[in-house]
């Protein structure tokens, strides 16, 4: 597919946008180039190294056309495809992508693309949770209510992060805030101040007297992170160091089989005495004594996860022996673990490892170890905002690549769930439900893992390569979104074919704009003759038996399974 | 940290390893807890480089060492912490210039020993990000930054702690027969079909059943123990739901357990109960009527003329929460007035404790966190009492 792809780069002409972030320049194709310093030489002697000719080369990365960048800017920060104007606007002037790009950061569905973004990291958007919408009197006798439950309490902290981004607000309020999102479902179910005449994701807050500390205060969060009565919060811990300061206890290379525990040993003592565990219990149980106000007796009841148990937050102590700090500093509570996070130097850097990922589409290396830095100065220099984070991460020349040497990273990203559904969905109006089920953003009786996504679980990062599930779903969805896009043929509301009627054949003028603007539209390039011949006889050999919808219908279908489509 | 490649650390390290020999002087004992300052070490230039320094990768405290210090340390080496699990008093972390005057002993227990943090535990990618931080950290000038949260001042005068302790204990102490009684209370709504057992097991219906009498019963439930409200041991295990035909919900999530610990005619008698998670009553006027929620842990003790009675853990009654500390109420010694701690959640969030002390007055010094707040009384001599005649059992 890369050299399939490859025949049809052009040359970077990406423009002189904003300025770029301290540490990096703009470099004539209009990415923001990394200001290398010379790092192999030996200051103490002011001689290069003998291990120079070890050092890695800088990677050397092809911009992609204004086009293709346009698109993969859309796709990241807002989930669909470009306007057809758009992609022309900037076929003219390649200079105007930053100002869309901008654009982008402040359109409606920027807050919703955030979400995935979070969901492909945090994991909350599981299919299942320890109870289920039955036990709730209020949802038990609609069935249509498992998967807006589902969704609705994994969405929880991701709607918050979202919002707080997307509402200029310091992301650190993603730890401080005294609301959370909710939407009508959480309302009918948890004790929250929904807004009456409210609709939708709204802000909201708790009414069980629960701390101000933003996601780590919500059901969502902790309904996917639980714990067990005798855990005592320990993996809870877990997941918030790795998914707040980019700290994994798992990764630590520790030995337990040379703890040598003595027969009679309580495991609850070892964890305080013990060096094998006290190297990680040391700094975790403090932790875990601040999050009893969410420790349940029975985690599969409604009643106690349901709510903040603030009685019981002093129980972490008593039970711990310990008080609760963050790494050795003192908090009063979970609203004070919180801020206390939101001060950690870790957490800055780790949205911006969190964020690169994303939207590289790749782990972080240590390769990028002086990008991140320079990303993480940024954002802290912007006031923790993340709308100034994206924006330096989408001018790094690494995210404008079409392609590179000097380094074996990707630079082409596959579409997967839930963004193809987006698109099918912005572009046809079709959306694949059964049953109350979105499928392409479920698992139980959908096909999210499948189509490439994550589900929390079982599957934990997007998927990077094709596969044959991926392809098999890809061609369902496509066909189904070309029956809608083909439903209303000739109409003005038609994206695609408003100028069409069933008369029109290949040479009219209006058959072939229509085929140009289909092609520019899905995959931002221009439509060269190759192409446009064999498009052609594919919509001629389905007319010889079809009518001419539905031999647009199958070039439609045909062009969204097709990889320029399918990448970015 | 980051996602790492093993084998650029180790090129890393090589490279590190170079500079090290070139500038950093040799190291001295960390365990001792003297600092270089206390064996006239000089560690604070680079005694054979002019330039600035500047390592490889330019790993710097603000980049880099104060996360990994963090991370991997501070748990027991800062100034901050109270539980330093052995770690030398002033051997601390948590400021770069501490780090600093202790890096080649870091060096030593980190990088070549591995001996520090206690049982490994720090990845080799993360080792060779902290050799490049050690190669400049202690010619670097950090700011040092504050790393403890100031103590937030009371919100709640002495009477104030005082008064929301009454509030939630205005019903008494929790018991454990309050709720087994509503429980065994509620089956009296039952008929031949629903629930289907003819104990008092709930099968696991989400939605339950509605008998013919109009109670709903839904959920899971195990019992055992006597079949009617009386004294004596019994087990209830709970993930359910009963709505009287009333519409008063009774909500059980959790276990309630009473355990007599010593046999008939030995002495001292012995009684264990624990009530956990979620219990509550609407048609309940006590303590079960308050939407409650437990985690206590209650002993009792009887002898031939006098009793104790011990509670541990904490009990929301509405929006009162209280925690009990090592509560003791002892007849003999004490008058029946409690020794220990009982807690309040004040409306601002933060705790406030009532230290009985052992004086046995009833009165104790009232605490917002380290702050003497003043002396403050409650009896609850009674309610004490009136627990422990619940809690009593005839061997």
């Amino acid at each position: 597919m890369l050299a399939w792809i490859a025949l049809f780069l052009f040359a970077c002409s990406g423009g002189a946008g904003a300025p770029c972030m301290d540490g990096f320049v703009r470099n004539a194709s209009g990415a923001c180039d990394r200001v290398l310093e010379d790092s192999r030489v030996d200051t103490a002697v002011g001689e290069p190294m003998e291990e120079e000719e070890e050092i890695q080369p800088v990677p050397e990365y092809v911009a992609l056309d204004a086009a293709r960048l346009l698109r993969r800017m859309s796709l990241d920060l807002r989930g669909i495809l470009p306007s057809l104007e758009e992609l022309q606007e900037v076929q003219a002037d390649p200079s105007q992508v930053d100002a869309l790009r901008d654009g982008y950061l402040e359109h409606p569905r920027f807050e919703q693309r955030l979400v995935q973004l979070f969901a492909e990291q945090w994991h909350t958007q599981v299919d299942e949770f320890l109870v289920t919408y039955r036990e709730y009197q209020e949802l038990a006798s609609s069935p249509g209510s498992e998967f807006p439950f589902e969704r609705a309490v994994g969405d929880e902290p991701l709607r918050l992060m979202a919002h707080v981004a997307a509402n200029n607000q310091p992301f650190s309020e993603i730890l401080t805030a005294d609301y959370t999102l909710a939407n009508e479902v959480l309302a009918s179910v948890w004790s929250l101040d929904y807004p009456a005449d409210g609709s939708g994701w709204e802000v909201s807050r708790y009414t069980d007297n629960r701390p101000a500390a933003g996601v780590l205060a919500t059901n969502g969060l902790w309904w996917r992170y639980h714990t067990t009565v005798s855990n005592y919060n320990r993996g809870r811990v877990g997941a918030l160091v790795r998914l707040l300061v980019c700290e994994d206890y798992l990764a630590r290379p520790v030995s337990l089989e040379e703890a040598e525990l003595e027969e009679d040993e309580e495991v609850e003592d070892a964890l305080r005495s013990n060096p094998y565990c006290m190297g990680c219990h040391s700094s975790l149980d403090p932790i875990a004594s601040a999050l009893f106000g969410f420790y349940s007796l029975n985690e599969y009841n409604i009643f106690e996860i349901d709510r903040y148990h603030a009685e019981r937050e002093p129980l972490g102590s008593q039970l711990l022996e310990t008080q609760p700090e963050w790494f050795g500093v003192p908090v009063s509570g979970l609203a004070e673990l919180g801020s206390t996070i939101a001060q950690d130097p870790r957490f800055p850097r780790c949205v911006a490892e969190r964020m690169t990922k994303g939207l590289l589409r790749r782990d972080v290396e240590l390769d990028d170890f002086e990008t991140i830095e320079v990303l993480r100065q940024g954002f802290v220099d912007s006031g923790l905002q993340l709308k100034a984070l994206m924006r330096a991460i989408t001018d790094l020349p690494a995210y404008r690549a079409a392609d590179v040497s000097g380094a074996e990273v990707s630079t082409l990203h596959l579409l997967g769930a839930p963004r193809l559904a987006d698109i099918v969905e912005d572009l046809t109006g079709f959306r694949w439900r059964h049953w109350g089920f979105d499928l392409m953003t479920s698992d139980t009786t959908g096909f999210r893992v499948m189509a490439g996504g994550v589900d929390g679980a079982y599957v934990t990062d997007p998927q990077r390569t094709p596969g044959l599930t991926w392809l098999l779903v890809n061609q369902r969805l496509a066909e189904a979104g070309a029956v809608s896009a083909i439903q209303d043929f000739g109409s003005e509301d038609s994206a695609f074919f408003a100028d069409l009627n069933i008369s029109h054949s290949p040479g009219d003028v209006p058959f072939d704009r229509a085929l140009e603007q289909m092609v520019l539209r899905l995959t931002g390039r221009s439509l060269e003759q190759a192409h446009q011949e064999s498009l052609i006889g594919l919509w001629q050999a389905v007319r010889q038996t079809s009518s001419s919808e539905e031999a647009w219908g199958a070039v439609f279908a045909a062009l969204l399974q097709d990889p320029e489509v399918l990448s970015y | 940290m980051l996602g790492y490649h093993s084998l650029v650390s180790m090129r890393i390290a090589v490279i590190v390893g170079s500079l090290l020999l070139a500038c950093k002087p040799d190291v001295q004992a960390i365990d001792s807890g003297e600092s270089p300052e206390e064996t006239g070490e000089d560690t604070s230039v680079c005694i054979t480089c002019d330039a600035p320094c500047e390592s490889p990768l330019g790993v710097t405290w603000e980049s880099y060492g104060q996360g990994f210090f963090q991370t991997y340390c501070n748990a027991c080496h800062s100034s901050t912490t109270e539980a330093r699990n052995g770690a030398p008093e002033g051997v601390d972390f948590d400021q770069a210039s501490l780090a600093a005057a202790f890096e080649d002993r870091i060096r030593v227990r980190v990088l070549e020993e591995h001996t520090m943090p206690m049982g490994g535990g720090v990845p080799a990618e993360d080792l060779a990000l902290l050799e490049d931080l050690l190669v400049c950290l202690g010619q670097s000038e950090h700011g040092d930054s504050e790393g403890s949260n100031p103590e937030a001042e009371p919100q709640w005068s002495v009477e104030e702690v005082v008064e929301g302790m009454s509030a939630g204990l205005v019903h008494g102490l929790p018991d454990p027969y309050s709720p087994r009684d509503a429980f065994l209370g509620m089956f009296v709504g039952r008929d031949g079909q629903c629930p289907s057992d003819s104990g008092f097991n709930l099968s696991g219906s989400f939605n339950g059943c509605l008998s013919s009498t109009g109670y709903r019963f839904a959920g899971t439930s195990a019992y055992e123990g006597p079949t009617t409200p009386q004294k004596g041991p019994f087990h209830l295990i709970g993930d359910f739901y009963i709505i009287d035909s009333q519409d008063q919900w009774f909500r059980g999530g959790g276990e309630l357990l009473v355990d007599r610990v010593t046999g008939p005619g030995v002495w001292p008698k012995l009684v264990d109960a624990s009530l956990l998670g979620s219990w509550s009553y609407d048609g309940d006027n006590g303590w079960l009527g308050g939407s409650s929620t437990l985690a206590v842990w209650i002993r009792s003790e009887s002898q031939h003329t006098s009793w104790t009675l011990e509670l541990d853990g904490s009990f929301g009654f509405g929006e009162h929460y209280l925690v009990f500390e090592d509560l003791l109420f002892d007849s003999a010694d004490c008058g029946g007035h409690p020794t220990g701690r009982l807690g309040v959640r004040g409306v601002d969030g933060s705790w406030y404790h009532l230290d009985f002390g052992e004086a046995c007055t009833g009165c104790g010094e009232v605490w917002s966190g380290t702050t003497a707040l003043g002396e403050g009384c409650l009896d609850i001599r009674d309610l004490g009492e009136s627990l422990y005649d619940t809690m009593r059992l005839h061997h």
